[in-house]
């Protein structure tokens, strides 16, 4: 069995950027968590990406209130806020950054008012659907490495007719069959995208499986279930950490490209896949701040949800140094 | 052999969930009367639509209508597209409503997916050569962030740098594009080879970095072994080792990616052909799934899987022709 393309490309990343960064860590003493906290505390990277996120996660949920709350109803309009107030000929609502529009303006609202506005749906949507990813993929997948044999044939033969089919293509299809709220967004595309992660775990149990204090249990005659639960489940959570915060910027940057295609929210709600396909027909015509100010946003997010993620994986080896 | 047959049948077996599943869910949100209407127009009596469900099966009950699908599958033949019918009058078959697009998709995603193996091998092997020297975390970087941008994103950076900017490539592709016929298409694809600059680079973008981190994996697992040390101790010289020692081996895991990018392949082609406004596959697809024609979808998820199939199996080949360990089912799970 092959992994997936996309599994062994992560994993080839994952390791190039640990590697790159070289792991130097000391765990010394103190409680569980302070031990944990000071190994990611080293990674100075992902201190930044973490404090990065925070922001944007607050920015998301305060932010629009200062809209005069017009912003996220019905009509999302606020003169005071928006680029409206031009009169020049040819004038489409996209200004170019200012001193009262820092990012500018995309066809009348505010950048920087948008970036948080959508990242609501987009984060929300991206952390909801993330978590549904990581319960089905672990799930699944530890049940047919721990069980084998002629279950897990047929499990992986399922996870293999997914994986042949494009996942834009699966999601597209799925998402014209069950619509595009936020829910049922949130749903779709956490059950398109847990066929990898199934596969990472799938190979992990079965190499956590055949360690010997897994054999030492077995022989204490420990269930099945306390093995899982207090052998395997816990000597995986780095892989799973990993996996989760691939699964989350896998995730935003699907709801990106459906949003491009016209199949993401719908207005008032907005996702940074929507705000792209706004931004990109004004964006030919030249005007560069319709869709930097989003392309940064990705790039650093995405980024800096894997350097949290390698953060966190260390921290959790080091609490299993400490077991 | 035994090996190449199981994963024949493991293919087929594959291709017959992808079909059960594609046949299937869209059977359950949309009604034939629907169809049937959709095709026929509102002010359908219903004599007519009774009439319609008949000639096309579409009164039997759903397992029977599976089995007379696959069965025409089989032989090649995926029915009409009910969308295509409605708006030219006569029928049109899937085979036909594909073959008139698959030139233009094959043309966009197989140029530069050879050359993005052609870019990844040399840059893999330096950076495992040159293993976490500066040149190395410069192109890990660069992979990385590549890797993390969307699709979307890379092609309007494109056209805004190169089309827009500095005139190298164009904003999208020429819409006379869809009336080439397909004998004609090489030659207008090569006249017009200006256009296809920014998407191929776009597709390269997709595809390079995974095929760039997979090659140096390759690699580095490939210069530590045995037969490279004694090449070395036996004075060969290092371009030596490195062309005959070091790429042969570290180029049969990549034959495997490259089969398993198949699918990621099509659907980042997907977005290049929205942003340059290019008719092929994936709009095809996205416009036959949104106007609900799915025995379009069908058939183009048939097909693609198929090919991913076949790509998979292709590259088991070749891995068991070089690679004799595999043929014995050893070395692998």
């Amino acid at each position: 069995m092959e992994p997936s393309s996309n599994e062994v490309v992560r994993d080839e990343l994952v390791s190039g950027v640990v590697a790159s960064r070289g792991a130097g860590t000391v765990a010394g003493t103190g409680t569980m968590r302070q031990q944990m906290w000071r190994v990611f505390r080293q990674n100075k990277l992902a201190l930044a990406s973490l404090a990065f996120v925070v922001i944007l996660i607050l920015g998301a949920v305060i932010y629009p209130f200062f809209f005069n709350g017009l912003y996220w109803k019905s009509a999302p309009i606020d003169l005071a806020n928006t680029c409206f107030n031009s009169t020049a000929p040819g004038y489409t609502g996209s200004a170019p950054p200012s001193a009262h529009h820092w990012l500018g303006c995309i066809k009348g609202y505010d950048t920087i008012g948008l970036l948080f506005y959508s990242g609501r749906f987009s984060l929300g949507i991206g952390f909801l659907s993330a978590i549904v990813t990581m319960s089905l993929g672990v799930t699944y997948g530890m049940l047919s490495g721990y069980i084998g044999g002629k279950l897990d044939a047929i499990l992986m033969r399922i996870v293999d007719m997914m994986l042949s089919i494009p996942g834009l293509y699966l999601l597209i299809l799925t998402i014209v069959l069950f619509g595009r709220s936020f829910v049922a967004l949130t749903v779709v595309i956490g059950f398109t995208g847990w066929f990898g992660v199934a596969r990472l775990m799938r190979a992990e149990t079965q190499s956590l499986r055949e360690r010997d204090y897994v054999a030492a249990a077995i022989t204490m005659g420990a269930s099945r279930q306390r093995i899982i639960y207090r052998h395997i489940l816990p000597n995986a959570m780095s892989t799973m950490v990993t996996a989760g915060t691939f699964a989350l910027g896998d995730a935003i940057l699907a709801l990106a490209g459906i949003g491009f295609l016209g199949l993401g929210l719908q207005p008032p709600q907005f996702d940074w896949g929507t705000l792209i396909q706004r931004g990109s027909d004004v964006f030919k015509l030249g005007y560069w701040w319709t869709i930097w100010p989003i392309a940064a946003l990705f790039i650093l997010f995405v980024l800096s949800t894997n350097y949290i993620g390698d953060a966190m994986r260390d921290a959790f080896e080091v609490r299993l140094q400490e077991q | 052999m035994r090996y190449l047959l199981s994963r024949l049948a493991q293919g087929v077996l594959t291709l017959f969930g992808v079909s059960l599943l594609t046949f299937f869910l869209p059977k359950f949100f949309q009604a034939p009367t629907g169809l049937a209407v959709q095709v026929l127009g509102q002010r359908a009596t219903p004599h007519a639509i009774l009439g319609f469900l008949h000639e096309y099966g579409l009164d039997r009950s759903l397992p029977v209508q599976y089995w007379h699908w696959l069965v025409a599958a089989l032989h090649g033949n995926f029915g009409i597209s009910y969308q295509a019918t409605a708006t030219q009058g006569t029928p049109v078959t899937v085979n036909q409503l594909i073959g008139s697009n698959v030139w233009r998709s094959i043309w966009l995603t197989f140029v530069p997916t050879i050359l993005s193996v052609l870019i990844a091998i040399p840059i893999g092997l330096t950076q495992a050569v040159r293993r976490n020297r500066p040149y190395d975390h410069v192109m890990t970087t660069v992979v990385y962030v590549v890797y993390s941008t969307p699709a979307v994103l890379v092609c309007l950076l494109l056209v805004y740098y190169f089309a827009i900017q500095i005139h190298v490539g164009t904003v999208s592709i020429d819409a006379l594009a869809v009336q080439i016929s397909p004998s004609a298409f090489p030659m207008w694809a090569l006249h017009h080879l200006r256009q296809f600059i920014l998407p191929f680079v776009g597709i390269i973008a997709l595809s390079v970095g995974g095929l760039t981190r997979f090659m140096r994996g390759s690699a580095l697992d490939t210069l530590v072994q045995d037969h490279v040390r004694t090449a070395r101790a036996k004075g060969a010289s290092p371009t030596r080792v490195l062309f005959k020692h070091v790429l042969r081996p570290s180029l049969i895991p990549m034959l495997t990616i490259i089969g398993l990018s198949i699918p990621s392949i099509i659907g980042g082609a997907l977005i290049v052909e929205s942003v340059f406004n290019y008719p092929g596959m994936g709009i095809l697809a996205v416009r036959a799934t949104t106007v609900g024609d799915f025995t379009v979808v069908m058939a183009l998820t048939i097909y693609t899987a198929g090919l991913t199939v076949i790509g998979n199996y292709l590259a088991d080949i070749f891995t068991a022709i070089a690679d004799p360990r595999v043929r014995l089912g050893k070395g692998r799970n």
